[in-house]
């Protein structure tokens, strides 16, 4: 039997209709920008691996800090540092550790000498460690924000004591703790109460709205803290520039009425979990945030360093690791270009576990 | 004062243009088609037939999701000179689009229904075609050749919620935006049947759009034997290159598409009652999704002529 070309037609139109289907295929993304390197970092010598650094950012190198490094031989040393020069060069040779006279790593943020006593004397399995959290840098002095902690007996045991300062002059290997004179109380370095202030974000010099209506420059230094589950608060905190070892002088930013002391007074910047690195970005500033659920890397433009960060921008996956990434700062001390940012961050993900050193170089304008 | 100075000269073009015309009664009598028309079918070989779903055209796809387009693409103004006839119109079309696939059927003009989130396009586009009357003829006998170049620009949107939802991010999509587009296509009758082919090039105006520039490819053919039926097949591809935009770049796309199905012809233009088979990116504020599709729809494609 003939059928005519036209019943034929009709036929598959029917058969096609009734096949109606959607079979996906793939999702693309755009991107702002693209990962120019992804490296390992190779321990140096001696040291059994790296974990994630905290930094304070030169202009032209960045001070990575570890809180604790594991020996080969099965010792630990507490803060130890490395100035890291250049991506391309800690990627081949790994971190050149400041070490001392005889090749020992160098412990940059240390005990004091009543407080290591006290540790040795302890029989409850806690130990007070200091714990660098980042700072900023001004007029070549770093200044470094930490925390004290008594950790112990459990490996997850740890309890805050609260926050000191030290400062790292030009060219110096160690970080001079700065004492609370105010307090008339002797050699006490907490100086900020953990729900006094917020400084575990690390920061940046930048200028800042004035009383009078102009600008003025201020050492800015953020944190972020839990308020509920899966809620974080982060805030700024800012100190005049010639009032840096005053803990006193911090005070934190309210978008309405300048600078206060009330904690929960300030403006809340951002609701990040993950670690925040804000730093200036083509003459305005850039917020890097590790998404840590999603190991993932955002990038939040904004025209001011104490707020009206935009939304998230997504610049690039980080290999998720068996519980989650750890570190996730942004070094702006090891920009070459402008628009390149380098990140750390560790995993154990079997594909590369360690410390690497990701840099991602963006195409242009990060807006809208 | 130098404004009016060039509305004067656009107005002296614009009188020895018409005056050139031999006039609204130069409408012929004698079957040939006039010297100068307003507003007529686009063009000498029609793009309503295609399968790309750019083509301004009244459509609607049933399957697999519910898609209503309403366009057209007409002629403003035809000039025939012997030998040569030169056309200038707007094409444009709003495609609505349902992102989930159609979960269900009633009667009425929308048969298709669906839960999804309404996507939905704009484009419009400004042309000028050029028909080498007598070369195509010249040719092959029944044959015709085109020359089109249009301006085009497209964007694309979402339906957000009516109840306070919070809206979708979807500023990592491409963005079509302005384009320059010139195809040249070709017809001819081979037996019972005709033949239509469009070669298409675009070039994408830098910082106006993700796409910096693609190719495309066009067939039709249809068999015209019957009176009131004709059996017809589309296909389609085109291929776009990427493009950074406010610094962004955006991965490339393509498309493939064939309707197969039948044309009821009329003097006003063609129903068309066909299958779709389609691979590569999708549309609208969903073109990074790269999927396969069949599914089924109807085209009122008004305007076309010259077979």
């Amino acid at each position: 039997m003939v059928r005519s070309p036209a019943v034929v037609s009709l036929t598959a139109v029917v058969a096609l209709g009734a096949a109606g289907c959607v079979q996906p295929i793939d999702e693309e993304q755009s991107s702002v920008g693209e990962v120019t390197r992804d490296c390992l970092v190779p321990a140096p010598e001696g040291v059994e691996g790296l974990g994630a650094p905290v930094s304070l950012e030169y202009a032209s190198e960045s001070l990575w800090i570890w809180e604790e490094l594991r020996l080969d031989g099965g010792g630990v040393v507490p803060n130890a540092s490395a100035r890291v020069t250049s991506a391309s060069a800690v990627c081949a040779g790994g971190p050149a550790l400041s070490r001392d006279g005889q090749g020992a790593p160098l412990t940059l943020l240390a005990l004091s000498a009543a407080e290591e006593a006290q540790n040795a004397a302890r029989t409850d399995g806690r130990r007070l460690v200091l714990v660098p959290t980042g700072g900023f840098v001004h007029a070549g002095v770093g200044y470094l924000f930490y925390d004290h902690v008594l950790k112990g007996p459990g490996i997850f045991d740890a309890d805050v004591l609260g926050a000191g300062i030290c400062v790292l002059p030009e060219g110096a290997s160690s970080c001079d703790r700065v004492m609370d004179s105010a307090g008339g109380g002797g050699e006490e370095t907490v100086l900020f109460a953990p729900r006094e202030r917020v400084l575990n974000r690390g920061g940046l010099v930048a200028p800042v709205a004035s009383g009078g209506g102009g600008t003025e420059q201020r050492a800015l230094v953020y944190g972020c803290r839990g308020e509920a589950a899966f809620l974080s608060v982060c805030t700024v905190t800012g100190a005049p520039l010639d009032r840096l070892t005053e803990p006193e002088a911090y005070q934190l930013h309210n978008d309405f009425d300048g600078w206060t002391d009330e904690l929960t007074a300030a403006s809340s910047i951002v609701d990040e979990l993950g670690p925040v690195t804000v730093s200036r970005y083509e003459g305005e500033y850039l917020m890097t945030v590790l998404d840590i659920f999603e190991a993932k890397v955002f990038l939040r433009p904004a025209k001011t360093a104490t707020g009206g960060f935009g939304r998230r921008i997504f610049a690039f996956d980080v290999l998720p690791s068996s519980f989650f990434p750890g570190g996730g700062r942004e070094h702006s001390g090891l920009r070459t270009a402008s628009r390149t940012l380098h990140l750390t961050y560790t995993t154990d993900d079997p594909r590369g576990s360690g410390l690497h050193l990701v840099s991602f170089r963006a195409f242009g304008d990060l807006g809208p | 004062m130098r404004v009016r100075r060039s509305t004067s000269r656009v107005l002296a073009l614009a009188a020895f243009a018409l005056a050139s015309v031999e006039g609204p009664a130069a409408r012929a009598d004698d079957g040939e088609p006039p010297d100068f028309e307003w507003l007529s079918p686009a063009r000498e070989i029609s793009r309503s037939w295609s399968a790309s779903r750019d083509a301004p055209v009244m459509t609607m796809t049933v399957l697999p999701r519910p898609v209503l387009m309403g366009g057209g693409e007409l002629a403003l103004a035809t000039r025939r000179w012997p030998g040569l006839t030169l056309r200038s119109g707007f094409g444009g079309f709003v495609e609505l689009e349902f992102d989930g696939e159609t979960d269900g059927f009633h009667f009425g003009p929308v048969p298709g229904s669906s839960t999804g989130q309404i996507l939905w396009r704009g484009a419009y586009a400004f042309y000028a075609a050029v028909v080498p009357t007598r070369l195509g003829p010249r040719m092959c006998e029944g044959c015709a050749l085109e020359a089109t170049l249009q301006y085009r620009h497209e964007s694309q949107h979402y339906t957000g919620s009516n109840h306070g939802g919070a809206g979708d991010d979807v500023t990592e999509q491409p963005y079509v935006g302005d384009d320059v587009i010139l195809d040249v296509a070709f017809s001819q009758r081979v037996g019972d049947f005709y033949l239509a082919e469009r070669a298409i090039g675009m070039w994408f105006l830098p910082e106006r759009s993700s796409y910096a520039g693609g190719v495309g490819a066009d067939l039709h053919a249809r068999f015209i034997a019957g009176k009131w039926v004709h059996p017809f097949t589309s296909l389609y591809g085109e291929y776009l290159l990427g493009d950074d935009l406010s610094g962004r770049v955006y991965p490339d796309a393509y498309r493939l598409r064939g309707l197969l199905g039948v044309a009821l012809p009329s003097n006003l233009g063609d129903v068309l009652v066909f299958g779709f088979g389609d691979v590569g990116h999708r549309y609208g504020v969903r073109i990074l999704t790269e999927e396969a599709t069949m599914g089924v729809g109807v085209r009122l494609a008004i305007g076309t002529q010259q077979r």
